[in-house]
Formats: structure tokens, C-alpha cells, sequence
């Protein structure tokens, strides 16, 4: 029997996981380690996002397990599905937060408070493959940067840097 | 979010209010990001995509530059590679303002180029830009330098070089060789390096490439270890000169470059641990004198024309030299060149030469421990030699004390069993007494086409018969071992 552990979101709710599962954080593995996981763990991420956290993990967890059982005959074949299978996965994972910037950057954040490093490497490439190859304006609109260049330094950059402003 | 397209083409109102919406309404999410998240998000991006979030934001502009300042950069901007990248950006023609693809196919290349020469001056002059008070590790800079220039390109590789020597730099490549290596009627004039009095103080090693190059524009480089010149042409000043104006100058690497005529002469040490010079000419002679004093010098390249005065003083600490002349002619005045470059060079533990200077070398009077003798060049030796080493060999009948007392160890290299190599071999056996090993490396099988294995075969033959022949001769040296691989 799996040993469960509760973990109590900003917003109050519950989630009961796996220890094998939450131990890839290494902030709650060191909880547990001292002792400090007892009952609800408390943590500083909203339901939503904790839930797409879960989300990741189980898929990293499940991936791990499936490995430990495979015996080595039809095993490459059997891998390489495994790969188009996680590829699917990741990019039907990457388009829903593409989707929905809040849970994006609350996602980013969470990796980096909970020692997420393989999910958190994950969402910096997302966000990198995103600004790839756009215009500056579009990537204020997508991040909602605010332009604080005075119209006549915009104009001299433009001016200076016609070529990456053109579309 | 608000959907508006704010492009500069609309009106400034509706830009403004677009602004103003999405400071009210919206969250600037990269704000909330930790620093060092946003820094790993900028490492995984190449340099252009970096300067386009430069230009996002005053805040992205600063993020950008501590970003810069905190890691050091390796700039790579070359023009043979580069605009193909920011084309494929943005393919509108520069000129007509048209797509690329819609120009006539005569006007195309054209504009392309012009297009492709714009783009990658904006770019380099950014990288600059964002790069002004950072240390860069490395920087290569390569343009396609055209002598005749209308565009007043020349005027802007000035301002891009005069940067390079004065921002903070470790490490500098300036080529203008438009890649190539090729005869300097084809590649038109060099690039001639601006004056001033540059003194770089962190430039630890200099690449030069295809220029013209006056050291006389430099006070001082204060840490310069290691300068290369390939196809460079130096004017007014002498290695000595060059040396003096870099205290830990340690490597020195001259190749098809053209400099003075007393450019290797000098009455003064120079303290630099490696020289090598290759096929290098003066202003007005296919080869040089070469009059040096080098007591740090552990190793030594010349591969040259011919030879004219040739001393190296004071090499005690000298480990490893390779020789090669082109001369097809030997005769003594070559003879005692070489003699008297080698007796400067007697503390050396290997010496690697060209069949040319074997003949030569046997006259040295070596006191080193272990010298290896190389047969290499094979290939670009002319027949010419035939007529002499023929008989050479045979006709040799006075003692060598280098062979008798010194020499352990032959390697030659690209062996292929012709009659001279044969004599040659005989010879060395017969004579030298303390000899450990001799190994002899046959021209490799990949050079025999496969598909006839009768010439396989025969090939084979011989190298079978050529082995009993070689372990059959004469040894001085009881202890000596044939290897033949």
C-alpha cells in the first residue's frame, strides 16, 4: 500500500498523492525527511495550478515505473513509442498553458518554490521557443509588457532597427 | 487580454489607449518571474533573439544588459554566415520594399545582398551596443571586406574594429579572408586595420586574418599571450618590436603572411615559449633571414622557400623543431644554413625535417638525447631529388658523430619502399649504434583503390617483400628494433 500524503493548496483545498509521486519536489522530500510532513502539507500554490503540477509529475512518475518493469526484449520498440507517446503528451501539456499565460507563470513559479528542476527547465524552453523568432510588439502583447520607451526613442530604435520591427 | 493589434501603422491614440489598457488591466507576468528564472530563460536564446527583447522595454533593455554583464559572452558575428538568419526573418527586399521573392531574378541577388550587408550591420552594431561595458571572452568578427568599396563599408569595419580594440576583450578574431586561404591576386587587396593607439588590456590572444597590420597603431597589449597572423601583412616593425610591446607574449604564429625584410632579426632576447613561421615571404623576397635570440623557446616551426642566414641564439630550453624547405636545389651554401640553424637548436629532444634537410642533418653534431627524423612531405617532393640521393647514400663514407652517439629513434613516415627510401634506411642501420627503434610507416592502403585487387594484391607482395628485405640489412646497433606498420 502506497503511503499518501495531503497536500493543502493557498486556496484551501486538498490533494491526497502519492509519496513516490510528490517525493520528485525536493522542497517536500525534505519535509518529509524532517519530520516537518505531518497531516496537511501547506503549500503556496493556488488549486489550479497545483493540480497541472500533479499533472506533470504523475506522467514523469509514471513513465519511471513503467521502465523499472520492462524486461530488455522489444524493449527499444517499445520505448520509441514511449517517446511519441510523451512527446504527445508534452505538447498537448505546452498548448494548454500556451493558452493560458496565468497558469503559465504561476506554473513557473511553482517549480522554482517546490525544486521542480526537470519541470521548471521545461516551462524556461517553453517560454524561450515562444519569444523565438516574434516581433517586439508581439511579444508585449503576449507577456503584457508595458512599452516605456518615450515615443521619440521609439521612433529612434525604429529608426535604428528597422529590420526587426518589419513583420 | 486585449486583443487590439497596437502596430506602430495605427493611429497614436488608439496606441496610447492600448497602452494604457494593458497597464490597468493586465499582469506583466515576466515582472513576477524571479531574476534568475528570466536569466535562464535568455540563455536559451541565440544573440539576435536577445537583442529583439532588448528593444521590448526600457526594463527589458537593462534585464538584457545585467544579463550580458553577468555571463561572459562569446560573440560569433560573421557575415558568411549570419544574414541568412535574419533574412529568413524577414524577407522583404530593403530596396524596393517588396518581398524578396516578388524582385526580378537580376535584381534579386543584388538586393538580396544589400539586404543581407544592412541587416548585419544593424545587428553587429547592436551587439556592440548592448555589449559596451561588459567583458566579452571571445569575439570573431569576419566581413566580407571588399576593396573597392562604394557603400562606405570600409568606414564601417573601422568603427566595428576600433571597438574591438578598445572595449574589454579576452580574446579577438578579426577575418577578413571571406573564408578563404587561396593567392592574393584572387582575394584583391587586404583590409587595411585603422590607425590609433589601441592598448588593449585584457586581449590574451589575437587571430589577424587577411589584413594589413602596422604595429606601430598599438601602445601596449598588457596581456596579450598568443597572436596568429594568417595572411597578414605586417609593416614597419621586427619580431623584437612586436615582442617588446607584449610583456607575456608566449606563442607566435605567422602563416602565408608578407612582413620587412629584417622582421626576424634581432639582437635582443625575445622571451616567447613558441614560434612558428609558415610560408611566409618579405615585401620583397620569397624568404628571409632569420637572426634570433629566444632563450625561453621550447618549440620552433619554419617552413619556408629556401634558406638565407638562419641562427637561433641562446634556445637552451628548446624541445620539439619541425623544418621544412621547398628548396629543390641542395648545395652547401643551403647545407651550412641549415647546419648553422640546427647547431642553434642542438638542445632540441625531437627534430622533425623534410627529405630535403635529411641529407643535410646527418653533418649535425647533435648532443641531444632522442631525435626523431620524419620523412614526411613525401608527396610533395619533386622527382628532381632522385639524381642526387641515388648515390648519395652509397658515397658517404665519413663518420657522424650524431648518428654514432645520439640518435635513438627514427620514424618515417609515409614510407613507400622506393629505392632512395631503401639506401636511406641501409644507410641509417649500418650506422647508427645506439639506435632503439626504428619505425617505419608505410603510405596508407586507403590510397590504393579498392575496386582492383590485383594492384591490392601486388601491393601487398611488396610490402611482404620490402619488410624481408629492410629486416634483412645490417644493424650497428644490436639492440635496434624494425617496426614496419
Amino acid at each position: 500500500m502506497a503511503i499518501m500524503y495531503a497536500l493543502k493548496s493557498s486556496d484551501n483545498e486538498i490533494f491526497e498523492v502519492e509519496q513516490k509521486v510528490i517525493e520528485q519536489s525536493e522542497t517536500i522530500k525534505k519535509m518529509i525527511e524532517d519530520g516537518a510532513a505531518t497531516g496537511e502539507i501547506p503549500l503556496q500554490v493556488s488549486s489550479k495550478t497545483l493540480a497541472k503540477v500533479l499533472e506533470w509529475c504523475k506522467q514523469r512518475q509514471h513513465k519511471t515505473v513503467e521502465n523499472e518493469n520492462d524486461d530488455n526484449k522489444g524493449k527499444r520498440k517499445k520505448e520509441r513509442d514511449e517517446d511519441d507517446d510523451i512527446k504527445e503528451w508534452e505538447n498537448k501539456f505546452s498548448d494548454e498553458l500556451k493558452a493560458d499565460k496565468d497558469v503559465l507563470f504561476d506554473l513557473l513559479l511553482a517549480s522554482n518554490y517546490l525544486d521542480l528542476p526537470a519541470l521548471l527547465s521545461f516551462l524556461c524552453q517553453l517560454v524561450a521557443d515562444m519569444v523565438a523568432g516574434k516581433m517586439p510588439e508581439e511579444i508585449r502583447r503576449m507577456f503584457n509588457i508595458e512599452n516605456d520607451f518615450t515615443p521619440e526613442e521609439e521612433k529612434a530604435i525604429t529608426a535604428e532597427h528597422g529590420w526587426a520591427f518589419q513583420p | 487580454m486585449e486583443s487590439t493589434s497596437s502596430s506602430r501603422n495605427e493611429g497614436k491614440n488608439i496606441e496610447q489607449q492600448s497602452r494604457k489598457q494593458q497597464k490597468t488591466n493586465a499582469i506583466d507576468y515576466l515582472n513576477y518571474i524571479p531574476e534568475a528564472i528570466v536569466f535562464h530563460i535568455l540563455s536559451l536564446l541565440p544573440l539576435e533573439e536577445l537583442i529583439i527583447m532588448s528593444l521590448i522595454s526600457k526594463e527589458w533593455k537593462g534585464i538584457a544588459m545585467r544579463y550580458l554583464l553577468m555571463v561572459p559572452s562569446t560573440l560569433n558575428l560573421n557575415e558568411l554566415e549570419m544574414p541568412g538568419t535574419i533574412l529568413r526573418r524577414n524577407p522583404q527586399c530593403a530596396i524596393c520594399g517588396k518581398s524578396i521573392s516578388s524582385c526580378n531574378s537580376s535584381q534579386r541577388q543584388n538586393h538580396l545582398m544589400y539586404a543581407a550587408r544592412k541587416k548585419f550591420i544593424e545587428f553587429v552594431d547592436r551587439s556592440f551596443q548592448l555589449h559596451s561595458n561588459c567583458i566579452i571572452k571571445n569575439l570573431q568578427l569576419s566581413c566580407r571586406y571588399k576593396a573597392n568599396d562604394k557603400y562606405g563599408y570600409t568606414r564601417k569595419i573601422d568603427s566595428w574594429v576600433n571597438l574591438a580594440f578598445t572595449n574589454d576583450i579576452k580574446m579577438l578574431s578579426l577575418d577578413f579572408s571571406r573564408g578563404k586561404l587561396s593567392e592574393p591576386s584572387e582575394l584583391g587587396q587586404p583590409y587595411k586595420l585603422p590607425h590609433g593607439c589601441f592598448a588593449p588590456k585584457i586581449l590574451e590572444t589575437l587571430i589577424l586574418n587577411f589584413c594589413k597590420f602596422r604595429p606601430s597603431s598599438f601602445q601596449f597589449f598588457a596581456s596579450l599571450q598568443r597572436i596568429s597572423l594568417v595572411q597578414v601583412e605586417v609593416f614597419d616593425c621586427t619580431l623584437a618590436e612586436l615582442a617588446s610591446k607584449c610583456p607575456v607574449l608566449e606563442d607566435v604564429s605567422l602563416e602565408n603572411c608578407v612582413f620587412p625584410d629584417e622582421f626576424m632579426m634581432s639582437g635582443e632576447n625575445i622571451m616567447i615559449k613558441t614560434l612558428s613561421v609558415i610560408n611566409c615571404e618579405t615585401h620583397e623576397w620569397p624568404m628571409y633571414d632569420i637572426d634570433l635570440s629566444t632563450p625561453c623557446l621550447q618549440m620552433f616551426t619554419l617552413i619556408g622557400n629556401y634558406l638565407l642566414t638562419s641562427r637561433i641564439r641562446n634556445a637552451t630550453e628548446i624541445r620539439d623543431v619541425v623544418i621544412g624547405i621547398k628548396e629543390i636545389h641542395a648545395n652547401h651554401i643551403q647545407g651550412d644554413a641549415l647546419g648553422s640553424l640546427l647547431i642553434g637548436l642542438s638542445h632540441a629532444r625531437s627534430v622533425t625535417v623534410n627529405p630535403w634537410c635529411i641529407q643535410m642533418l646527418l653533418n649535425f653534431a647533435s648532443t641531444s638525447y632522442k631525435l626523431t627524423l620524419q620523412q614526411e612531405f613525401q608527396e610533395d617532393v619533386p622527382e628532381i631529388f632522385d639524381f642526387e640521393e641515388q648515390i648519395y647514400w652509397d658515397t658517404q663514407n665519413s663518420t657522424f658523430s650524431c648518428l654514432e652517439n645520439s640518435l635513438r629513434k627514427v620514424t618515417i613516415d609515409r614510407f613507400s619502399g622506393s629505392i632512395n627510401e631503401m639506401k636511406m634506411i641501409q644507410f641509417l642501420l649500418k650506422k647508427a649504434r645506439v639506435l632503439q627503434e626504428m619505425e617505419v610507416i608505410a603510405i596508407s592502403t586507403n590510397s590504393i583503390p579498392e575496386d582492383t585487387s590485383q594492384q591490392q594484391e601486388k601491393y601487398l607482395w611488396f610490402q611482404h617483400h620490402t619488410s624481408q628485405t629492410l629486416w634483412n640489412y645490417p644493424r650497428a646497433s644490436a639492440k635496434a628494433t624494425i617496426a614496419i606498420c
